[in-house]
């Protein structure tokens, strides 16, 4: 079944089987652009969630001018920058009152299991790529994700974020050479 | 290619970004160059670290299930909020204006009742001042 043809079961119907298929269909694809922007699996998937509860509040506005997966990803990149500027000021926050204890910490993924190899260093050099990546320019940080995480075609980048396949090109380009000096800075910090 | 070239560009080496010729010098720069190479092997095992992270990260298998609760929950609490506001505000509105009518209509009928004989005595003095002492005098038969 189409995503067109779910859509409209869920809309006119409440539809929970069609529902599920849709998310059962999408559910690994926005786990993946909220892992892009966030520190843990725990709380990208948590974020995925609100996305799928989102979409479904807001399926009756969806006028399917778009793909129903450009629209998906435009609501997964939207709540996932918010959260992670909900994130930052959590952060703010705690830095600035006595529960400053574990701040540094913050930075260093919650999630262990994210990662096979739980020794420190793997640890630490994981913690410098999501802060590479974090500290990207926000449209650069976006494009990456989509490509890397969620493994977009430039063209399908370009229709999610509203832009020209030469801009997609360009951010992407700009984004994986910024990350590689921030990789290449961590390293030469450990020489 | 030199040290600082290769060091801008491994990450689109590892991703397949580099034409034919780019990626065979670059190959070739660290065939020859033990710094680079280090540097590549350490940047290519985090950057795989992503993959690793996107594999580790998989939804229950109730996930689906999970969110369909979610949102049929968010639903019932949405709903009536906004229903409420909207009969909540239209009722207020209605109210307001018709307040708004019978008070003005009362403040306008004293206004009326109290004005009429002295704001239009006064009008009238304006726009038809009284003739000046003398010319009263000269035409006032007692005077004489």
């Amino acid at each position: 079944m189409s995503d067109k043809e779910l859509v409209e079961q869920i809309v006119n119907n409440n539809s929970q089987r069609a529902f599920e298929a849709l998310v059962n269909r999408y559910q690994q694809k926005v786990i993946n652009i909220c892992l892009g922007f966030t520190s843990s699996i725990d709380e990208a998937k948590d974020i995925s969630q609100e996305v799928f509860i989102e979409v479904y509040l807001s399926l009756p506005k969806f006028r399917q001018e778009s793909a129903f997966s450009t629209w998906l990803y435009r609501i997964a990149v939207n709540k996932s920058i918010n959260a992670t500027r909900q994130s930052k000021k959590n952060i703010l926050v705690r830095l600035f009152t006595k529960d400053n204890a574990n701040a540094n910490e913050l930075f260093i993924p919650a999630d262990e299991a994210s990662i096979p190899d739980t020794k420190l260093t793997k640890r630490e050099d994981y913690a410098a790529l999501k802060n590479a990546i974090r500290s990207l320019p926000q449209n650069q940080h976006v494009a990456f994700t989509l490509n890397k995480y969620q493994e977009l075609s430039y063209k399908e980048i370009a229709e999610v974020m509203e832009i020209s396949l030469s801009a997609v090109e360009s951010l992407i380009f700009r984004a994986k050479t910024n990350l590689q000096k921030k990789l290449a800075e961590h390293f030469n910090k450990k020489i | 290619m030199t040290c600082e070239s290769i060091n801008s560009k491994m990450l689109l080496y590892i991703d397949g970004n580099l034409n034919h010729e780019e990626a065979i010098q670059f190959e070739e720069h660290l065939l020859s160059c033990k710094k680079c190479k280090t540097l590549f092997e350490q940047v290519s095992n985090t950057y795989a670290l992503i993959d690793t992270e996107k594999n580790t990260a998989i939804a229950n298998s109730d996930y689906a299930e999970q969110i369909w609760q979610q949102a049929q929950k968010t639903k019932r609490m949405v709903q009536p909020v906004n229903t409420l506001r909207i009969s909540v505000i239209t009722t207020l509105a209605a109210a307001g204006i018709a307040l708004g009518i019978m008070v003005g209509g009362t403040f306008n009928k004293v206004n009326l009742q109290g004005a009429s004989t002295e704001n239009w005595e006064q009008l009238a003095d304006e726009y038809f001042p009284e003739p000046e002492l003398d010319y009263i005098s000269s035409i006032n038969p007692e005077t004489e």
